[in-house]
């Protein structure tokens, strides 16, 4: 027959199945797609509380990316899952913190009147936003406004319950990289506690990175004040932090340099006796914030104050 | 601190001396700032915080950081603040005079 004939014509084969080969190849990422951007549409418009609706949305993210696991939309879903925040409220937040920010500078007030004007806002921004990267550097302004002037046991207390809170949400979170600041506010038991878990824990090498740069600093920085013991042992766990972060995270950024960079300048500071009364200043080449290029040795031949200093 | 370092920096004005920063504000919180304290002496921005490449070479963990250099370049003094730290001055220019 013309039609059996036809069918068995291998060209004609081809061009039959080649629609099922294009359906069943591409299909997949399209229908994940489809699938994050229903439900990207329905995290927009729910009206579910701040937890409920992370722990509905927590449970969709997490079906997608096991049911579409490998496509580019499962990737997607796993890291909203570590964030717990949509890249939209990301970006809201963050805008809102930059508005309170600038009103903020701009403000006349004195220090302490202005900061316990705009409290609130920060608190309601972190309330809000919770799980953003804004809403943790939210937080933790309120934090240490609110245990500034505290005795040390109540400050530790109030900076635990705070850091426990802050755990909870992002122990998992890329903005656990923020926490590496928290070393100055910790007691030597408390960064143990924390940063341990977080160097062991998180899925971030700037996590993970930012908290072992924090311990190595923090620890270098109480051992010249006293806070630390300067023992043998101490010295040589700051240095196999600190090698550690140039040998596994050199090219973490941080800032506008990388952990490499800083764990190595760290580890070659100069030393007290270096920098000791009678010996002669080491140069430094620098730039003003004009941009201007500055050399410590351009005041040769005048007595000279350095002053390290900034603005808090 | 500033009104201190205003009146030292007036008064040794037309004299051999200088005081140079190294600051460690985000580049907006700085220029708010020298303009609102009126800060008139030059300072090395140091990348924006604390974790800055002068200041951890420097091994500087504490601010302010003081260091008080004669007109030699040399290190004579450390972290003295207030008249404490005119006295050193005016006792290294009257040194530097001396010959």
């Amino acid at each position: 027959m013309k039609w059996v004939k036809r069918l068995s014509d291998p060209i004609l084969l081809v061009l039959l199945l080649l629609p099922s080969v294009l359906v069943t190849g591409c299909s997949k990422e399209e229908r994940a797609s489809a699938e994050l951007n229903a439900i990207e549409e329905a995290y927009a418009e729910t009206e579910l509380g701040r937890d409920e609706r992370l722990a509905e949305f927590t449970l969709r993210y997490e079906a997608l990316a096991e049911k579409y696991a490998g496509t580019g939309a499962a990737l997607e879903a796993e890291s909203w899952l570590l964030r717990g925040t949509s890249l939209d409220e990301e970006d809201d937040a963050t805008a809102e913190l930059a508005a309170i920010e600038e009103a903020y500078a701009e403000s006349d007030l004195e220090r302490s009147e202005k900061e316990a004007e705009f409290m609130p806002q920060y608190e309601a921004l972190a309330e809000e936003y919770w799980g953003t990267n804004a809403a943790l550097e939210a937080k933790l302004w309120v934090m240490s406004r609110t245990t500034r002037g505290l005795d040390d046991e109540e400050e530790a207390s109030m900076v635990g319950e705070y850091t426990d809170a802050i755990f909870e949400r992002y122990a998992r979170s890329p903005h656990a990289e923020q926490l590496g600041q928290l070393a100055s506010s910790f007691t030597e038991e408390q960064r143990d506690q924390y940063f341990g878990e977080l160097r062991e824990t998180s899925p971030h090498a700037s996590v993970r990175a930012a908290v072992i740069y924090g311990q190595a600093w923090y620890k270098k920085a109480f051992m010249r004040y006293g806070q630390v013991e300067d023992t043998p042992e101490t010295r040589e766990e700051i240095e196999a932090d600190l090698e550690l972060l140039v040998e596994e995270y050199a090219d973490v950024p941080r800032g506008t340099s990388t952990y490499g960079v800083m764990a190595d300048a760290l580890l070659n500071a100069y030393t007290d006796e270096e920098l000791g009364i009678g010996q002669p200043a080491p140069e430094i080449v620098g730039v003003t914030a004009d941009g201007e290029e500055i050399r410590l040795s351009d005041f040769l031949g005048k007595v000279t104050v350095i002053d390290f200093w900034g603005d808090w | 601190m500033y009104p201190h370092e205003r009146s030292l920096v007036s008064r040794l004005e037309d004299e051999a001396f200088a005081l140079v920063g190294v600051n460690s504000d985000p580049k907006e919180d700085y220029f708010e700032a020298i303009e609102r304290e009126d800060i008139t002496w030059p300072s090395f921005w140091d990348g924006g915080d604390t974790d800055g490449p002068i200041s951890t070479k420097w091994g500087v963990f504490g601010w302010p950081t003081i260091y008080i250099l004669d007109h030699e370049g040399i290190i004579r003094d450390k972290d003295k603040r207030g008249e404490k730290m005119d006295e050193v001055v005016d006792r290294l220019l009257a040194e530097m005079r001396g010959g």
